[in-house]
């Protein structure tokens, strides 16, 4: 379990982070969901070592990790899907998979890789950066499976995806829970959230103000559609 | 013609050099963020460790040719972990600085040990005289630096481009950030990376010695136009620096038959006009750097 809480960054001066408190219990899917700048990506940089300059605990498995360096939080099965993807120009499709060392009996085998993302295959020898956005969003994901992580930060995974690709990240995001994986999804998106996730973080400038079932915020969502701005 | 042909072997030549030496930059640089102002110094100790060698303990030529880097090596990766690691975290200018220093501490202790005039070191018995290739003559030495490099360069190629090691290097060298984030110890081959890197200066200082004058500032000069020829080929590009080294060592051969006093001056010229439509080199990607 993936605990977060208290949590406050800084980027120089400017305070972003002003309390993000959030709980990703095993086996689920969670998301948190808010507008543009309120700062998701800040938050998962944190939980990834990446940025340091922050307060308050980061937990996993009731152990604080706060301290730890990236390497070490991922070795822990913690796998980053960035942004942007994070693809390798310099790296084949196979060279980007094959990079982070195997860090638990968890890592799924290239076959397994390959029967869920065939386009991964038929792909191998090019390069990363020969790859559509949406074939770049499958191999970061495969790639951290691969790495064998039980706990997957994905940062907006649908962004400027057309529908059909939207689709087949649902697809995968389900598939990946079906394995008994853990998912944090950072969405804009609450209309995709909700396809997918059993709890829901809303952030609102840097501090998450409610957490949320599913049922709930289905059931609110008008309200928390103009809430959020999105 | 053929003054031409021959300024092209002879630029060759120096490109040889300059293509080991921005080899070795653009690894340190890719992986480290470091601009390896010692690279020079490190070339010149590679070439009076083949010096010593040879003088002190009648090492031939060829051993010179695999102790004298891995020397070099030894110093480089001595270097690192003693001071250059220090500085890692701080803006890029700080270890531009202190490479910078040690360059005039080794030079200067160099020159205090052996003076400015330099040393003799003569050319392997095997490797004297010269070939006939078509019809001209070449000094048999001189092909040997230049086909020994394209090896070199060819091998490096190879391992970045076909070993996990360079795998790690190449990913390292796009995104550091990222590649720790993967769970990659990029920490750990840091200081091997420095170390081999500079060990290409080193053995670039042994082939240097029996062909130019084994001096503490042999590496002074060069050391400037490598930097120019990294910036061309474009910051951690292991293509773009040994491309344009050769390219760089022809240009300025030619230079000098034809417009002798811009022969110096030409690479910079190149230099500002690739940054003028490339900021990021010829062979450079935006992203890295
Ligand atoms: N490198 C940086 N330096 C200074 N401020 C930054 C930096 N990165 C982000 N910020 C600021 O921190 C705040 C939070 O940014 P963050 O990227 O975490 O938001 P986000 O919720 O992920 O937004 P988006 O939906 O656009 O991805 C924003 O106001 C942003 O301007
Ligand atoms: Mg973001």
């Amino acid at each position: 379990m993936l605990v977060v809480d208290g949590l406050q960054a800084w980027y120089g001066e400017s305070q972003v982070l002003h309390g993000v408190t959030l709980e990703v219990g095993d086996g689920r899917v969670v998301t948190l969901v808010g507008r543009n700048g309120m700062g998701k990506t800040t938050a998962l940089r944190c939980i990834m070592g990446i940025h340091r300059q922050k307060r308050g605990r980061i937990l996993l498995d009731g152990r604080e990790i706060g301290h730890l360096p990236p390497q070490q939080i991922a070795r822990m099965g913690i796998g980053w899907v960035q942004d942007d993807r994070g693809i390798y120009g310099t790296l084949s499709v196979l060279e980007n998979l094959l990079l982070p060392p195997v860090v638990s009996d968890e890592s799924w085998s290239l076959d397994k890789i390959f029967s869920v993302f065939p386009v991964l295959k038929d792909q191998a020898a090019q390069s990363g950066s020969k790859l559509s956005g949406g074939e770049q969003q499958m191999l970061a994901i495969a790639r951290v499976l691969r790495m064998g992580a039980r706990i997957l930060l994905l940062d907006e995974p649908t962004e400027g995806l057309a529908p059909l690709l939207v689709e087949r990240v649902r697809e995968i995001v389900k598939e990946i829970k079906s394995h008994g994986l853990t998912v944090l999804l950072v969405e804009q998106n609450l209309r995709f959230a909700t396809t997918v996730a059993d709890t829901h973080h809303l952030i609102v400038n840097g501090r998450t103000v409610r957490s949320l079932s599913n049922q709930e915020v289905v059931r609110e969502e008008r309200e928390l559609l103009e809430y959020l701005g999105v | 013609m053929e003054i031409v042909l021959v300024q092209v072997f002879n630029g060759l030549i120096s490109g040889a050099f300059y293509a080991l030496l921005s080899l070795g930059l653009a690894v340190i640089f890719g992986m480290l963020r470091v601009v390896n102002f010692m690279h020079g110094a490190l070339y010149m100790l590679g070439a009076f460790g083949a010096y010593l060698l040879g003088v002190q303990l009648g090492v031939s030529f060829w051993w010179a040719l695999i102790i004298s880097p891995l020397a070099v090596a030894a110093v480089g990766f001595l270097l690192e972990r003693a001071l250059l690691r220090r500085l890692y975290d701080l803006n890029v200018l700080y270890n531009l600085l202190l490479t910078f220093g040690l360059t005039l501490v080794i030079q200067d202790a160099m020159r205090l040990r052996f003076g400015v005039q330099g040393v003799p070191y003569s050319i392997p018995a095997q490797l004297r005289g010269a070939v006939l290739i078509g019809f001209m003559f070449f000094p048999t030495y001189r092909l040997f630096v230049l086909g020994f490099s394209v090896l070199v360069c060819l091998g490096v190629w190879w391992l970045i481009e076909h070993t996990r090691v360079g795998m790690i290097i190449r990913a390292s060298t796009e995104n550091p950030v990222l590649t720790r984030a993967l769970g990659v110890d990029v920490d750990r081959w840091i200081p091997l990376v420095f170390a081999f890197g500079v060990a290409l200066a080193g053995l670039a200082g042994v082939l240097a010695a029996p062909m130019r004058n084994v001096s503490p500032l042999m590496g002074a000069d060069l050391i400037i136009t490598t930097f120019a020829i990294v910036v061309i080929g474009g910051m951690g590009s292991i293509l773009g620096s040994v491309v344009t080294g050769f390219f760089v060592g022809v240009l300025s051969a030619l230079g000098a038959v034809y417009y002798p006093p811009a022969a110096n001056t030409l690479v910079f010229i190149v230099m500002a006009i690739v940054l003028l439509f490339r900021p990021s080199g010829l062979f450079g990607s935006p992203e890295a750097g």
